[in-house]
C-alpha cells in the first residue's frame, strides 16, 4: 500500500516546490529554510502553532510578501519572475473572511471570476449555481454585508473554486459553518482532490486535518518538523491523536497546568 | 439583474485606454476593478446596520458626489482673488492657490487615504492573476477621479470668474494648472506614503501615517497663514521681493506664471518659479509610476502587526477618572473614552487637525489686529477675547465623539449590566473635557497669560468654566448616539452646520462675558453664576439614577 502511493506519487506531476525558503520580518526569521515539493492531486494538512510561518509561507506562494530568500516554483514556473500567469491557476480562501462587503455575491463573484479570466456570464452561471449548492440562492442579490460569518464563508469558498483551480490555499475554509455545510464542504475537497487539484489546507482543528489529509506538514520555528502520512507521525512521535502528535512534535505538554490555572483565577475573583 | 450598469467616468476613462496601457498596466482588468470600486462608493451606506434601517440611510448614491455642492460653495469664496485686479498677480494668484492647495490637500487625507492604503486589495485582488502596476494604477485612479471630482467643484466659481474678467488666456492657464496641481498633491501624498511604508512598519506604520495625517492637515493650514505673510500687505504697497524660501511654497510657483504672461513681468525669478511648476509634478508622476508595484508590497507591511511593546499606561487615566467621577462604572467609561481619543488613529485622523487649528485660531486674529496696532497697546487690548474660539473645538469634538473606526465593538455597552446609559455620555465627555479640552486650552492661556498679564485670569476661569458648562449641552445636542457607537462612514457633512449654528451662541456668551465686565465685581458673580450652572447642566442634562433595587433582586 505504502509502496503503491510512492510509486505513484514519483509519476505525478509535480505542482509546487520550495527550497530553502527562508524570510525575515524585523530582524527575526519566520522562516528558517523550508523545502517541500508538493505533487498533483495532494491534500496537504499544513499544521503548525501559531506565529510558526504557516501564512507567510502560503502568502509568498501567492505572491503577496516579496523579499524571500530561496527557490519557489508553482507549476514549474519560478514565481519571482515577475509573471502573474501561474495565479490564475490558483484559488485562495483567507482565514479573515476579507470581501467587499458592500457587494452583492453575485458583482463580487463575477469580479473575481473576471479577474481570473472568466466572462462574465460564465462567471455569473456558474456562482448562481455554486450558491444554489450552498442554499444561498436567495441572497445572490442582497449585500454581502448583511451576511452571517457562514455565509461570507460559503462566498469566500465559491470565489476562490469559480475558476476550477488546479491548486487550493485553504485558510481554516470551515470557520463558522455549521455541521452539514462542514460535511459539504469536507466532501467537495475530498472530492476535488481525487480528481486531480492539489490542496493545501492550513488549520488548527486537528481532528479534521487528520481526517482529510492525504499529507501532513508540521512546521514549527520557520521549519518543516514533519512530513509523511498520518500513520507515519503517529509511528515517528508514537502518539495516537493528531493533536497528540501536535502537542509531542512542538514540545507542548502543559495544557493541564495552564487550564487550572485559568480557572483558578476566574473564579477567584466571585 | 442584467450586465451592471456601466458608469459615465469609465466610458470617459476608455479614451485614455493606449496611455494608461503604456504604463505597463491591462486595462481591461482595470477597469473591472475600477467599476466594482465605483459601485461600492455608491453603497458607503453602512448596510450593517441594516436591522435598524433608516429612511434617511437608504437613499442610493454616492454620498461623496452629493457632498460636492458644498465644495463649490467654498470655492466661490475664491472668487475675489481672481476679479480683483490688483496688477499684482503673484499676491492674489498666491492666496488663491495656497487656499485651493489647502483645501484639496486636506481632502485628500482625511478622504482619501483609505482608497489609498486600502489593504483588502491585497488579499482580494493580488492573489488573482493582476499584476501589482494595474492595482496601483487602479488605486491611483480611484482617488483621482474624485480629486478631479473635487478639484472641478471647488475651482468651478473661480475659473468662471476668471474667464468673465481676465479672458479665455487666462482661463486656459488657470485650467491647466489646476490639472497640475491635482497630480502633484495626488502623487506627492502617495510618495509620502510609500516613503513612511518602506522605513516603518506594522502598527508603528499605522501610528506614523496617522501622525503626518494630522500634521499634515495642521501644517497646511498654518502653512497657508504663510503664503500671506510673504507679503507686504499694508497700505497695498504690493511688493514682492524674491527670497529662497519662496521656492518651497507650491502656491507661488503657480502664481509666477500670471505675473509672466499677464503682468509682463520677467526674470529669472518668475521663469525659475513657472518652471517648477510644471518639472515637479511631472518628475514626482513618472517617479510614481515606477514605484508603483512596490507601493502594492509594502502595503502588506500595513497588515503585518509586528510585536507590540506592552506600553504601561493608564495610571493617569485612573487618578483623573477617580478625580472626575464617582461611581466605578463612570470611571471605566472614561478610561475607555480617554485611550480611545488617544489610541484611534481613525478618530485622530478625524478631530486632532481642529486640535490643532483651534489652537492656532486666535493667534490668525492677533495678527490682523497687529496689523494696526502696537505690541504695548495690544497687550492692553481686550483680545483675550479670542480665547473664545476655541468653543469651537468643543463643538467639532462632541459631534465627532459619537464616531470611531471600531464602533462594532459597542456592543459591549449593550451586554454589559449597565444601569443608566448616561454613564457612558458622563464619561465621555469629561474625558474629552480633562484630556483633550483642558490641556491645548491652558496652552493658550499660558501664551495669553504672557501677553496679556496676570489681570486676564480671572476672565480665562470665567471662558473655562463657559466651556465645561457647555459640554454637557453640546453633548445632549449632538452626541445623540453613544460614544464610539458609530461608523465614519455615515459622519455626515451636514455636521459642518452645528458650527455655524453654534457661532452665535458663542458671541452671545461673550457678550455676556463683556457685560458683567463692565461693572466692578462683575466678572465673579459671572463666575458664580457659571458655576452653578455648570452643577445644574451636569446633573441634569446627564442625571444618573440610582438603581432602584426591587427586594426580590437582593442577592
Amino acid at each position: 500500500m505504502a509502496l503503491e502511493q510512492e510509486l505513484s506519487k514519483t509519476n505525478r506531476e509535480q505542482v509546487l516546490s520550495i527550497e530553502g525558503l527562508r524570510m525575515r520580518y524585523n530582524g527575526r526569521y519566520v522562516l528558517n529554510g523550508i523545502d517541500l515539493e508538493v505533487h498533483r492531486g495532494e491534500m496537504i494538512g499544513y499544521i503548525g502553532p501559531n506565529g510558526a510561518g504557516k501564512s507567510t509561507t502560503v502568502k509568498i506562494m501567492l505572491g503577496l510578501v516579496e523579499g524571500y530568500v530561496g527557490n519557489v516554483r508553482i507549476f514549474g514556473q519560478d514565481i519571482a519572475d515577475g509573471n502573474v500567469e501561474y495565479k490564475r491557476r490558483i484559488g485562495y480562501v483567507p482565514e479573515v473572511a476579507e470581501l467587499y462587503e458592500q457587494l452583492t455575491p453575485a458583482e463580487y463573484l463575477t469580479f473575481a471570476g473576471e479577474l481570473y479570466g472568466l466572462s462574465y456570464e460564465d462567471a455569473d452561471y456558474k456562482a448562481k449555481l455554486l450558491m444554489d449548492c450552498f442554499g444561498l440562492e436567495k441572497s445572490y442579490h442582497s449585500r454581502i454585508a448583511s451576511f452571517s460569518k457562514g455565509m461570507r464563508q460559503k462566498v469566500l469558498l465559491i470565489s476562490a473554486l469559480l475558476h476550477d483551480p488546479d491548486l487550493l490555499f485553504l485558510d481554516e475554509p470551515l470557520s463558522g459553518l455549521d455541521a452539514n455545510s462542514v460535511m459539504v464542504v469536507k466532501e467537495i475537497l475530498s472530492q476535488l482532490s481525487a480528481k486531480g487539484t492539489t490542496i493545501f489546507y492550513s488549520s488548527h482543528i486537528m481532528d479534521v486535518v487528520e481526517k482529510i489529509s492525504s499529507r501532513i506538514v508540521l512546521i514549527a520555528e520557520g521549519r518543516v518538523v514533519a512530513d509523511g502520512t498520518f500513520k507515519q507521525l503517529q509511528q515517528q512521535s508514537m502518539e495516537g491523536s493528531l493533536e497528540e502528535v501536535f502537542n509531542q512534535l512542538t514540545g507542548f505538554n502543559e495544557h493541564k497546568a495552564i487550564a487550572e490555572r485559568f480557572v483558578s483565577i476566574v473564579q477567584e475573583v466571585n | 439583474m442584467a450586465e451592471p450598469s456601466d458608469f459615465r467616468t469609465l466610458k470617459i476613462l476608455d479614451r485614455f485606454r493606449p496611455i494608461i496601457a503604456k504604463t505597463g498596466a491591462d486595462y481591461d482588468v482595470l477597469r473591472l476593478i475600477l467599476r466594482v470600486k465605483f459601485q461600492m462608493d455608491q453603497r458607503r451606506v453602512p448596510t450593517i446596520m441594516s436591522t435598524r434601517t433608516k429612511s434617511k440611510e437608504s437613499k442610493e448614491g454616492n454620498q461623496y458626489v452629493r457632498s460636492l455642492w458644498l465644495y463649490a460653495l467654498m470655492g466661490a469664496i475664491m472668487v475675489p482673488f481672481v476679479v480683483w485686479n490688483t496688477g499684482q498677480f503673484m499676491l492674489q494668484m498666491g492666496i488663491l492657490f495656497g487656499v485651493l492647495m489647502f483645501m484639496i490637500m486636506t481632502s485628500m487625507i482625511s478622504d482619501f487615504s483609505s482608497v489609498l492604503l486600502d489593504i483588502r486589495d491585497r488579499n482580494i485582488i493580488l492573489t488573482k492573476p493582476v499584476n501589482a502596476r494595474t492595482v496601483g494604477m487602479a488605486r491611483a485612479i480611484h482617488a483621482g477621479v474624485y480629486l478631479v471630482l473635487l478639484t472641478g467643484s471647488v475651482t468651478a466659481a473661480p475659473l468662471i470668474a476668471g474667464l468673465v474678467t481676465h479672458g479665455i488666456g487666462f482661463f486656459l492657464l488657470f485650467l491647466f494648472q489646476i490639472i497640475l496641481i491635482s497630480m502633484l498633491i495626488l502623487v506627492t501624498t502617495s510618495l509620502i506614503y510609500l516613503f513612511m511604508m518602506k522605513f516603518l512598519d506594522g502598527e508603528k506604520l499605522k501610528d506614523m501615517i496617522n501622525m503626518v495625517q494630522i500634521l499634515l492637515s495642521v501644517g497646511i493650514a498654518i502653512g497657508y497663514q504663510f503664503v500671506v505673510r510673504s507679503f507686504d500687505i499694508i497700505d497695498f504697497k504690493v511688493a514682492f521681493t524674491p527670497e529662497w524660501w519662496q521656492l518651497l511654497l507650491p502656491p507661488l510657483w503657480y502664481a509666477a506664471a500670471y505675473d509672466w504672461l499677464f503682468a509682463g513681468r520677467g526674470g529669472l525669478w518668475i521663469y525659475t518659479l513657472t518652471a517648477l511648476a510644471v518639472v515637479v509634478p511631472v518628475i514626482c508622476l513618472i517617479v510614481y509610476v515606477k514605484l508603483m508595484p512596490s507601493f502594492e508590497l509594502y502595503l502588506e507591511k500595513m497588515a503585518h502587526s509586528g510585536q507590540t511593546s506592552s506600553r504601561r499606561r493608564g495610571k493617569w487615566d485612573r487618578l483623573v477618572a477617580k478625580l472626575f467621577s464617582r461611581s466605578t462604572e463612570e470611571q471605566a467609561c472614561f478610561r475607555l473614552s480617554a485611550s480611545m481619543m488617544r489610541n484611534e488613529r481613525e478618530f485622530k485622523l478625524k478631530v486632532y487637525p481642529t486640535l490643532g487649528f483651534s489652537l492656532v485660531m486666535p493667534y490668525i486674529f492677533w495678527y490682523t489686529a497687529l496689523q494696526s496696532l502696537s505690541w504695548t497697546e495690544f497687550r492692553q487690548s481686550s483680545f483675550m477675547y479670542t480665547l473664545y474660539i476655541m468653543l469651537v473645538l468643543l463643538v467639532t469634538t462632541v459631534i465627532m465623539l459619537k464616531y470611531s473606526g471600531q464602533y462594532k465593538a459597542s456592543w459591549i455597552f449593550r451586554v454589559a449590566p449597565m444601569v443608566n446609559e448616561n454613564v457612558l455620555y458622563r464619561g465621555a465627555l469629561k474625558a474629552f473635557l480633562s484630556n483633550i479640552f483642558i490641556p491645548v486650552f491652558l496652552l493658550n492661556v499660558i501664551v495669553f497669560t504672557w501677553t496679556f498679564g496676570l489681570r486676564i485670569l480671572p476672565d480665562v476661569a470665567v471662558i473655562l468654566l463657559t466651556a465645561t458648562a457647555l459640554i454637557p449641552v453640546s453633548g445632549k445636542f449632538m452626541l445623540q448616539k453613544p460614544p464610539f457607537s458609530q461608523s465614519f462612514s455615515v459622519a455626515q457633512q451636514s455636521d459642518g452646520w452645528y458650527i455655524f449654528a453654534a457661532l452665535p451662541v458663542f458671541a452671545l456668551l461673550w457678550g455676556a462675558h463683556v457685560f458683567f465686565r463692565s461693572f466692578s465685581g462683575g466678572v465673579w458673580m459671572y463666575g458664580v453664576i457659571l458655576i452653578l450652572a455648570n452643577v445644574l447642566l451636569w446633573k441634569l442634562l446627564y442625571r444618573v439614577k440610582k438603581p432602584v433595587v426591587k427586594s426580590s433582586a437582593v442577592v
